[in-house]
């Protein structure tokens, strides 16, 4: 029954799930163009955290490879590097999402930093990026930052999804 | 499985290349999510334009007919330069020809400022003839090179991101270098020799070495010199001529096509200038 539940659940979001990526990629390509890009959070991941966290009848290992590779594209990095840590972010949340989903937003924003920090300090070994001092701060505190758009987006995200399941 | 997938792309893509259509397809698939983030900005642009007023609009008319002005003087001067170029070449007994190229103009969709990667996107793809190692210019200089072509789009690597290498030239002294890209609009100038005659204010342009970037297009102008003990080159900072920041309309060249006919003739007017070198010799 609780299988059949959760399976339900993500079948009656789908449209939320894609629209939501969407905007998320849009976003992604909104601020890399601004000159503070360093300190915001990659927001197709944060989104897909969401979803990963909170929907647990998919895995998303797939979405994120297919993420990844169009965060390769949009930041003009090696294809397949972003792909890997979206992959293996997705894989580590994957292992404890039945406890990541009963935490409240607020607590889940410190696994959100941890993660993001994993996220940043991969990227900074794999693409070495040429940081100012300005930017080297941006660069570091982009977890916390995501922190911050987790508090925001998931009671937000919860709402919708409660709102569609009791339609 | 995913895993081992973005592994082996990464490897492929990395050491190989091999990707670049997996990559133009991708491309393709962000342009529209691209073009709708570009709208913001657009739109920014559009209303800041639409509320100049009549008198600014006087004034911008009376500088473009101005510009307009000099502009025309200086292209009846360079046609001369051009005709004088090609009568001394001959002269020299050289082939007497300057690459000519195909322009185009494209809009700028997207910039990226990410410390990763410098690039600009534009509204100019495959379908319009683009193809990648394009030279893309703008008024005042070279902007970067076609890296990656969708059917709609384009991606230009511009000359500051730490990837890029061009061969330059300092216009003055004709002192050949290569010019490094190291991010957030600067550059670095390498292999000139510690005893260069280089100063600050010196410009750099493109030496045509390579074959990707045609000859003579200013790239940077020399922002600091740097000697450093025994070393046996310059330490030498840049920075683009070309408004990277600002570039909204840029010109894509293409080296032009050149006809067997064309070609023939070339082959026969080199011959024919080789025999008569000889004959005078003789």
């Amino acid at each position: 029954m609780g299988e059949s539940f959760t399976y339900h659940r993500s079948a009656k979001v789908r449209w939320y799930f894609v629209a939501s990526l969407l905007l998320a990629l849009v976003s992604d390509s909104l601020v890399i163009s601004v000159h503070a890009s360093p300190i915001f959070p990659p927001f197709s991941l944060l989104v897909l955290f969401y979803w990963a966290g909170h929907f647990l009848d998919r895995s998303y290992i797939v979405t994120a490879f297919i993420l990844g590779l169009l965060s390769d594209t949009l930041t003009q990095t090696p294809l397949g590097a972003h792909a890997i840590i979206y992959v293996s972010l997705i894989y580590l949340l994957s292992r404890h999402r039945l406890h990541f989903r009963s935490f409240t937003p607020w607590q889940q924003a410190i696994f959100i930093t941890g993660y993001f920090f994993i996220y940043q300090f991969t990227n900074w070994i794999f693409f070495d990026p040429l940081l100012t001092d300005t930017h080297a701060i941006y660069f570091w505190l982009m977890p916390f930052s995501a922190a911050i758009f987790w508090i925001i987006i998931a009671p937000l995200f919860n709402r919708f999804t409660l709102q569609v399941e009791q339609n | 499985m995913a895993f081992i997938l973005a592994i082996v792309l990464l490897a492929a893509d990395r050491y190989g290349e091999m990707v670049s259509e997996l990559r133009g397809f991708l491309l393709a698939g962000l342009t529209p999510i691209e073009q709708v983030a570009s709208i913001p900005k657009t739109f920014f642009k559009e209303f800041d334009r639409d509320i100049v007023d009549y008198d600014e609009l006087k004034r911008q008319n009376q500088i473009l007919k101005t510009e307009v002005l000099l502009l025309k003087a200086k292209q009846q001067q360079l046609i001369n330069l051009k005709q004088e170029v090609a009568r001394l070449e001959s002269l020299l007994g050289t082939t007497g020809k300057i690459a000519d190229h195909t322009v185009q103009i494209a809009t700028v969709t997207q910039f990226s400022q990410n410390p990763i990667s410098q690039f600009m996107t534009l509204n100019k793809g495959s379908k319009d003839g683009v193809s990648t190692q394009d030279t893309v210019i703008d008024a005042n200089g070279v902007v970067g090179q076609i890296i990656n072509v969708a059917p709609y789009s384009a991606r230009v690597m511009l000359i500051t991101d730490p990837d890029h290498h061009l061969p330059v030239r300092i216009q003055r002294t004709s002192q050949r270098g290569i010019l490094k890209g190291s991010g957030y609009d600067s550059s670095e100038l390498n292999f000139i020799p510690s005893n260069s005659n280089i100063k600050v204010g010196d410009i750099i342009e493109t030496s045509g070495l390579g074959g990707v970037f045609p000859s003579g297009y200013p790239v940077a102008t020399v922002t600091e010199v740097e000697k450093t003990g025994s070393a046996p080159y310059l330490k030498i900072f840049t920075q683009p001529i070309s408004e990277l920041n600002k570039a909204h309309k840029v010109l894509i060249l293409k080296p032009e096509a050149i006809s067997p006919q064309t070609l023939k003739t070339d082959l026969d007017y080199d011959l024919n200038s080789s025999l008569n070198q000889t004959e005078t010799g003789d």
